[in-house]
């Protein structure tokens, strides 16, 4: 008993010290978005000598965030959501059913994580496609991006669903669609709520690809709102700062909402039965 | 005995090719090849033309390995930038990996408030490079940086350093910062990998009079060999295509001692040689696949072997 | 000077968007109330996109090449400007050839807004010194420095004098990548007056930066400076962020900015001190940083709405738009334009245009005034900082300078490059 509580002692306060250590930029980042421009560009952590609260709606406005929010939204949610279900299906029975042609989709699949995007080529296709300035455009490059990283993820982790679960099921004749989605798919979710997760903040990072794909600026997601404030003589530091804390709250938002699905030691009882 | 005749029986019943239809393969494999691959290998077709700020006056040109002998024989240290990808590839690696499964573990155990320090270690990936780079050139700044005065506040003001533009401390500096921002990541991955671990398994350990380290070795390390493995891919593959954290940090400065392979891709793009950066990410691209690969078959083998 | 009259409104651009496509620090909220008097005039919205500076070229050639262009985009401007980086103006540009407000730009600038005798660009900006000395009156008299610099000597005999004190005598944000070459560059006219004929000769490719003895001694000197830890103890790794804190807390003597800076420091710290201009005396130079350059704006030929776009160039060269313009720009005191518009010119500007000769006015800066160097710029800095830690010679940086213009001479087509 005393070992568990010392060693839980030094992991609380190593804990505390890493933690220290991470929020320190963040505090840097929200304790300057109070200030004025002056006193930003010190970067320092002492407290604002006025807290000005109207920067957030100044931001709000002249960034135009709330179009770029509901963007940013649309296009995290969907695309992630379509992305992480369609690759789970996908790396499920790549998985599952090891055929020459599966093994060499695998690796098919695979290599996409070495491909850099190019965003020149991609443009042009779109053209040809008549998807330019789309939303739905924007939210099929998004998907059609993750593939890689969610199949290659989630194969791995579909091997510790072990096959007898599979085979349950179909005796109790369930079809290969209930089978995925009743029994699977529940075993799988610490994966898949960590695909998601992380695929989430990919999409919801990435201004590069609706800045290329659009030459509209109502399809611009949040993120881009930063750069009206940054300019080579107009570094309005505090706006910087606060928009960043407005872009950085969905995510967090999303993670801890996630991590409370990734809990431990699943199919310890099930085997058995 | 009267199990295995249950389970041969089992397989039969299970027809492999109803139960997991292929269909379910076709849509990510058409979104893939239409938005991904193709355009991809098209930019590739790019490094064999002549494809510059000019091709608009002068039309485009097929020539061959062209760009890529100039960037054989050019005058630019692309050597050092090549070793300068390979080192930071390692070490950072290295650097963000072991302490993250340490972390994971420490907080797969009942440790209190564990769900806020994971969110905690997390944070620092969705900042977006801009910010990291504004705020630790600011953190690093040898006259009124917070590391610095911080050195100074505990009484350790000799250990003071320039920290982004002395050349023995630069690649420290930015092994640093990628390691702040990357550890959290990597950390959740492994957190996935060691929730799919039966408990059972610890406790016959114990039972077998294990120690921590023996638990870690025996039934940890093994079972992860994923969650490992898609680190180990992610990782070295983000490794060999670094260029945002070094861009805003250092610029592949000062001077050139932080060069990689795509800040010079860069540089070559932003003077209008397309075709040439281009070819140099071409040959970024097949590196890193082989590497990738390789470590893919060899793990998938181990865990063929293991059951 | 010119009045010019806004298009008259017909209802004929009602419910028509126009798209603008421009660079982060380009327009930023100058623009705004003119763009919203614009709508309101015509019944039609504009859709400003500000793109971040790093992305903006590629996004732009991007969207030339795939034919998905805004009605208008900005390019940053010289008279070589437009060959180099639109390549194409015939095929993507409006040609305005004839328009009123053609002359409400200075002859010098109309120079970066023409290609082969056709008027495709508009440049509204600035007059100000750009890039020179910017000092703390203030603080040099207390140290007993009555006068400026103006030789390589004096300078440094002042820079010990302030530095003694334990103040950074010229703060040079190296992290930035982009400032600390400007020192050498800006100077331009130095180097012409030691070689009449250097600026044409270098376009023709009749003589080479490397083993040019001006140059060399300039790069000497910066060094010098930089080892005696004049730019401050970690210029290389110091960004700009914090400059004009610097400034208001007395921590520097003396910067390179442009001369509404002045106003930046005043606005951001309150301080009382008084700041002046003198030209950077390395060199031993007295030529004024001439630069016919400038944020400029063009209309993009594939338009559906070429008669708003023209409506809209029009409307910005109204006086009213452009006093809105200039009052809008914190960071601006003038408009270079034949408008009869109020300036706001900083009383230290108009002091310091009084001690600049007006012959030293006539050649432009190094970068603006020769062919494919102003391309280099982040490079050459890049290798300023090695030399400056002793990873390379002062004439490799100016090597350098030559093979990297001659990649582009070559791919350019450029005839005296062979």
């Amino acid at each position: 008993m005393k070992r568990k509580t010392i060693q839980n002692t030094i992991k609380t306060i190593v804990c505390l010290f890493l933690s220290f250590l991470v929020v320190a930029p963040f505090y840097m980042v929200l304790i300057n978005s109070f200030k004025t421009k002056g006193e930003a560009a010190r970067m320092n952590l002492s407290l604002p000598t006025k807290w000005l609260f109207q920067n957030y709606s100044e931001v709000i406005e002249k960034g135009k965030l709330m179009q770029g929010f509901i963007n940013s939204l649309s296009y995290a949610m969907i695309a992630t959501f379509a992305g992480v279900l369609l690759c789970a299906m996908a790396a499920y029975v790549l998985s599952r059913n090891e055929t020459k042609i599966n093994t060499f989709l695998y690796y098919f699949f695979l290599s996409g994580l070495f491909f850099p995007v190019n965003y020149v080529t991609l443009v042009r296709v779109f053209q040809w496609m008549h998807l330019t300035n789309t939303r739905t455009g924007i939210i099929l490059v998004f998907t059609s991006a993750m593939i890689p990283f969610c199949i290659f993820t989630i194969f791995s982790f579909v091997k510790s669903v072990p096959v007898e679960m599979d085979e349950a099921a179909v005796i109790d004749g369930a079809g290969p669609v209930s089978l995925f989605f009743q029994i699977i798919v529940p075993l799988l979710k610490p994966t898949l709520v960590t695909c998601f997760i992380l695929e989430f903040m990919g999409v919801w990072s990435d201004f590069l690809t609706p800045l290329y794909l659009s030459s509209k600026s109502k399809l611009f997601p949040m993120t881009m709102a930063v750069y009206q404030f940054f300019g080579k003589n107009k570094n309005y530091w505090n706006y910087i700062f606060a928009d960043i804390i407005l872009t950085c709250i969905p995510v967090i938002i999303v993670y801890l909402l996630g991590q409370k699905y990734i809990v431990g030691g699943m199919t310890t009882g099930a085997v058995k039965e | 005995m009267e199990t295995c005749a249950i389970f041969k029986r089992r397989e039969a019943v299970l027809n492999k090719k109803k139960i997991y239809p292929q269909w379910f393969v076709i849509i990510p494999l058409l979104l893939y090849i239409l938005f991904f691959l193709f355009p991809s290998l098209m930019g590739v077709f790019y490094s064999f033309t002549d494809w510059s700020s000019r091709t608009a006056m002068n039309g485009l040109h097929f020539v061959g390995l062209q760009n890529y002998t100039d960037i054989f024989t050019s005058n630019k240290d692309y050597t050092s930038g090549i070793l300068n990808t390979f080192r930071f590839t390692i070490i950072s690696n290295i650097v963000k990996i072991i302490p993250a499964l340490f972390l994971a573990i420490m907080l797969q155990e009942g440790l209190k408030g564990k769900g806020i320090y994971r969110t905690l270690f997390y944070l620092p990936s969705i900042l977006p490079f801009v910010i990291i780079g504004l705020v630790f050139r600011s953190i690093l700044n040898y006259n009124n940086g917070l590391l610095n005065a911080s050195l100074d506040a505990i009484g350790l003001g000799i250990l003071k350093q320039k920290w982004l533009s002395d050349l023995g401390t630069v690649w420290g500096s930015i092994f640093g910062v990628d390691a702040w921002r990357g550890i959290g990541y990597v950390m959740t991955i492994f957190l996935a990998g060691l929730n799919a671990i039966p408990k059972d398994y610890y406790e016959a350990a114990e039972i077998d009079g294990a120690n921590f380290w023996h638990k870690l070795w025996y039934v940890t390390l093994p079972m992860m060999k994923g969650a490992i493995m898609i680190n180990l891919v992610f990782g070295i593959t983000y490794g060999l295509k670094v260029f945002d954290i070094i861009y805003v940090l250092t610029n592949g400065g000062p001077g050139h001692a932080t060069e990689v392979i795509t800040t010079y891709a860069f540089q070559l793009y932003s003077e209008g040689q397309y075709g040439m950066s281009t070819a140099l990410n071409t040959i970024l691209l097949l590196v890193t696949a082989v590497i990738g690969v390789a470590i893919v078959k060899v793990m998938s083998r181990k865990e063929a072997g293991q059951s | 000077m010119l009045t010019i009259e806004e298009v008259p409104n017909t209802d004929q651009f009602k419910g028509q968007e126009l798209s603008i496509l421009v660079s982060a620090g380009w327009m930023d909220n100058r623009y705004d109330a003119t763009i919203s008097r614009f709508e309101d005039t015509y019944g039609c919205t504009v859709d400003l996109q500000t793109i971040p500076a790093d992305q903006y070229s590629d996004i732009l050639q991007s969207d030339l090449e795939n034919g998905t262009c805004p009605d208008i985009f900005w390019i940053q401007s010289n008279p070589f400007a437009i060959d180099s980086v639109i390549v194409d103006p015939e095929k993507y540009c409006i040609d305005f050839s004839g328009a009123d407000w053609q002359n409400v730009m200075p002859t010098s600038r109309q120079a970066s807004c023409m290609s082969g005798d056709k008027l495709y660009g508009l440049q509204i900006w600035h007059n100000s010194p750009e890039y020179v000395m910017v000092y703390n009156k203030t603080l040099f008299n207390e140290l007993g420095i009555t006068s400026v610099p103006t030789t390589y000597d004096d300078l440094k005999k002042d820079c010990a004098t302030i530095a003694a004190k334990g103040i950074t005598p010229w703060f040079m944000p190296g992290a930035d990548g982009w400032q600390h070459q400007l020192s050498f560059f800006q100077i331009g006219g130095v180097y012409q007056e030691d070689q009449p004929t250097l600026y044409d000769d270098l376009n023709n490719n009749k003589a080479t930066f490397a083993d040019n003895k001006k140059m060399l001694e300039v790069l000497g000197q910066f060094k010098e400076l930089s080892d005696a830890g004049y730019f401050g103890e970690d210029w290389i790794g110091t960004d700009s962020t914090n400059m004009s804190n610097e400034f208001g807390d007395r921590k520097c003597a003396m910067a390179m900015a442009n001369s509404s800076f002045i106003k930046q420091i005043q606005d951001d710290t309150g301080t009382k001190d008084e700041y002046g201009l003198f030209l950077i005396p390395l060199g031993d130079n007295t030529w004024y940083p001439t630069n016919p350059a400038g944020p400029t704006m063009f209309g993009y030929k594939g338009t559906k709405n070429a008669d708003l776009v023209k409506a809209f160039f029009q409307f910005v060269c109204t006086p009213d738009s452009l006093q809105e313009i200039l009052d809008n720009s914190p960071a601006y005191t003038n408009l270079d334009v034949n408008v009869n518009i109020e300036q706001h010119w900083l009383p230290e500007e108009e002091e310091f245009m009084k001690t600049v000769d007006p012959s030293k006015m006539g050649i432009s800066v190094l970068q603006t005034g020769t062919k494919y160097t102003n391309d280099y710029w982040m490079d050459f800095g890049a290798d300023m900082v090695s030399f400056c830690q002793g990873t390379m010679e002062a004439n490799d940086v100016l090597k350098n300078m030559d093979t990297n213009r001659a990649k582009s001479a070559k791919t350019a087509g450029d005839p005296n490059w062979k």
